[in-house]
């Protein structure tokens, strides 16, 4: 059976990215790893760092260089701030760490999470500390939900990840399983990436414990969407899927996690898709975190002129400066294109697409406030909008009022 | 206005794609009714879409204040089409001119929730009947072609054409004696689009193919019409006779067709639009039945347009998400 949610949108240019297989990216020219406001540096600024190395941590989480170089502190980037590792060459040399040799069914919930912790390991869906989430999740999660949905029609890397690492993503799932206390663990995705379903099927084999959720094939798709697709649950405008007890991670964390518990290498790269028509060759690839937009054009082919990088949606993502952030998981090229608005020819394709039932059009006459405090911002309304309202920004204008 | 905020993506669909939407559904009436009546219906569509734009266009620029392409409001010219199918071909050529300024004229008189507050085609109909009355309802029989530029007809050549249309034959409790199939198929005398019931099936089934019509409001306007016409029937006529003569005279099919769907006029909400339709029936019925002399429908849709935006706020749907606190 074949879940899915109200509304929501069908952009027609489905993703020719599929079939690309994931390339491993080691050298880049710097890397730019955000930093949060309770930040601290632990590295002397201007010294010689590993792949590896602790350079600083944002609150308790620690933050690793992801490559060899030079720390150069803490610098701000169109008003964002980032730890900032430079290259000089020294590619390859890394910090071991020692990896956890306990068998699962030793390890308890304070293990897993300190292990999270220690590994730096971030949630690539919501952007945070894994450990955190865990500790939220402990004893009040009865589902884990591993979102293999992609952020857009044109994304890919979920999938592919789905298909390379089914692996690490099935183990990876059985330690969060372990440490939130779940009972169960679903692994969610596009109903047409039957190859991603049978790399997972082929490792998830205890059907007690694991099953399939085939998803419509419609964005976009967020914690409101997937909790009315898989359970019919009606989430608060800010409520997390946390809140009604369920886990919902990317396949990228269970992957790090995974991994680290297997390797002790801290999460020092990210899977990312980049694609669009404004890159030369778009492709999934394998980056160190926080790497520069810049060395990313550059892997791709070039940016070409006009167009700049956006992450995630393009419904409702938001351009991307300086670097790839912890929560990106494509890239899609833009190009700022001009809309005029015309009036309102009440086609209804508003109210037909939005998630949460509303008449998006009431924005305007005046209802902005209203609408608003039910919104989830998913922007599929704007999307399909004939006249080329900004509805979203409309209904975001009006409660402001 | 450069977009540099999500959605950084858009829809195919345009305000222009809708129309050529509608454009393609009355093409089957008016190719139809070209051939029951002669070119002069080109003519006359003609009239009522290019004046309407013509009106239209320096409202949006100057009064309303438009700009670039939104000074052009493509469906414009669709209504003033639509206009013109609720004439008879005799009518004299100013007769469209007047039916373009009133369709622009109800199509910008926006009060209620910004929304329309008259269907523009139903509307200017209306106000052509009740001051050009003998005009409006001059109706010949089919195939009579008079010439598509005369600006008027000869009155003489007019009288030896004239005939009565079902609707005039019921108004005072008659039968349509020329059978169901006439209407059916489009043989009956009548305005220029509303004869045309065959055509309008295709119309409507494309409408609703294309999703800018909705089938469900349709079946909520004729179902009532049907269902009480059976029940009440006139004294002399089998009760299935007239409610089929009922269902396919007059505007009765032109309303449930064009403006059941003209969306800037009927609620958004799918009940809306059901209880719109299934109140527009009954009332249309009644008023048919028990009072005649006009074409009531008209009138009823055009209070129902009025009362559209409280049916819409009625039937709205709650919310998914739980207000935030």
């Amino acid at each position: 059976m074949i879940l899915e949610f109200p509304g929501g949108a069908r952009p027609s240019d489905r993703t020719r990215l599929g079939k690309k297989e994931i390339e491993y990216i080691n050298g880049c020219s710097a890397t730019c790893i955000k930093a949060e406001s309770d930040r601290e540096l632990v590295c002397e600024i201007n010294r010689q760092v590993l792949r590896g190395t602790l350079i600083g941590r944002n609150g308790e989480t620690p933050v690793y260089s992801p490559i060899a170089g030079i720390f150069r502190g803490v610098m701000t980037l169109e008003g964002i701030e980032f730890f900032v590792v430079t290259a000089d060459g020294s590619e390859g040399e890394e910090v071991i760490f020692a990896p956890e040799t306990r068998p699962l069914n030793e390890l308890d919930f304070e293990d897993i999470k300190e292990s999270a912790k220690k590994f730096g390991i971030i949630d690539t869906r919501s952007g945070i500390p894994l450990w955190e989430l865990l500790e939220r999740a402990h004893g009040n999660c009865n589902r884990v939900v591993i979102d293999g949905t992609e952020t857009d029609s044109l994304s890919a890397i979920n999938y592919r990840l789905s298909i390379e690492q089914a692996k690490a993503i099935v183990g990876g799932a059985k330690i969060l399983l372990k440490a939130s206390g779940a009972i169960k663990c679903v692994y969610a995705a596009e109903y047409y990436r039957s190859a991603a379903f049978n790399a997972i099927a082929e490792y998830a084999t205890d059907e007690k414990i694991f099953a399939l959720a085939q998803l419509d094939e419609k964005y976009p798709y967020g914690d409101f969407a997937l909790m009315y697709a898989l359970y019919v649950k009606k989430l608060n405008k800010n409520q997390t899927a946390l809140d009604e007890g369920v886990l919902i991670v990317s396949p990228e964390t269970a992957i790090a996690l995974y991994n680290s518990m297997i390797s002790g290498m801290p999460q020092l790269d990210r899977y990312i898709t980049v694609c669009g028509d404004g890159i030369k060759n778009g492709a999934n690839l394998c980056v160190p975190r926080g790497i520069t937009l810049r060395d990313i054009a550059n892997t791709c082919g070039g940016l070409e002129d006009g167009y700049f990088f956006a992450e995630d949606s393009l419904f409702s993502g938001q351009p991307v400066y300086g670097a790839v952030y912890d929560t990106t998981h494509s890239l899609i090229t833009v190009n700022p294109e001009e809309r005029i608005p015309t009036d309102c020819i009440s086609c209804g394709e508003c109210a037909e697409v939005c998630p949460v039932k509303l008449l998006p059009s009431e924005v305007l006459a005046g209802d902005g406030r209203r609408l608003f405090g039910h919104c989830i911002g998913c922007g599929a309304c704007e999307y399909i909008c004939p006249s080329n309202i900004p509805l979203l920004k409309l209904i975001n204008k009006e409660a402001k009022k | 206005m450069k977009i540099t905020r999500a959605p950084f993506v858009h829809t195919d669909k345009t305000v222009f794609s809708h129309a050529a939407e509608w454009l393609v559904a009355i093409v089957p009436v008016i190719i139809w009714a070209v051939f029951m009546f002669g070119a002069r219906v080109i003519t006359i569509c003609a009239v009522t879409a290019l004046f309407s734009i013509g009106f239209d266009y320096p409202v949006r620029r100057f009064i309303l204040k438009r700009v670039g392409i939104a000074q052009f409001d493509p469906m414009t010219g669709i209504y003033g089409v639509l206009t013109a199918f609720m004439m008879p071909v005799s009518v004299p050529l100013w007769i469209p001119m007047i039916g373009a300024a009133l369709v622009v004229v109800a199509k910008n008189i926006r009060i209620i929730r910004a929304k329309r507050l008259f269907n523009p085609f139903v509307f200017s109909a209306t106000v052509l009947h009740v001051f050009f009355s003998s005009q409006m309802t001059a109706f010949t029989r089919p195939f009579a072609y008079f010439n598509a530029f005369s600006f008027s007809i000869d009155d003489k050549l007019m009288e030896s054409y004239r005939v009565i249309s079902p609707l005039q034959y019921m108004a005072d409790g008659s039968v349509y004696e020329d059978g169901v199939f006439a209407q059916l198929y489009g043989f009956a005398s009548g305005n220029i689009g509303e004869i045309a019931v065959t055509a309008m099936i295709i119309s409507v089934i494309w409408l609703c193919a294309r999703k800018q019509g909705d089938f469900k409001s349709v079946v909520a306007f004729l179902l009532p019409i049907l269902l009480l016409s059976l029940a009440l029937p006139t004294d002399d006529a089998e009760s299935e006779y007239y409610a089929y003569s009922i269902l396919l005279s007059g505007g009765i099919c032109f309303i449930s067709v064009f403006a059941m769907n003209e969306r800037q006029t009927v609620p958004l909400t799918q009940s809306g639009r059901i209880i719109f339709g299934a109140v527009g029936g009954i009332a249309t019925f009644l008023l048919h039945r028990y009072v005649g002399g006009f074409e009531w429908g008209y009138v009823v849709i055009l209070v129902l347009n009025v009362i559209s935006p409280l049916l819409e706020t009625v039937t709205r749907p709650k919310a998914l998400s739980a207000k935030e606190s």
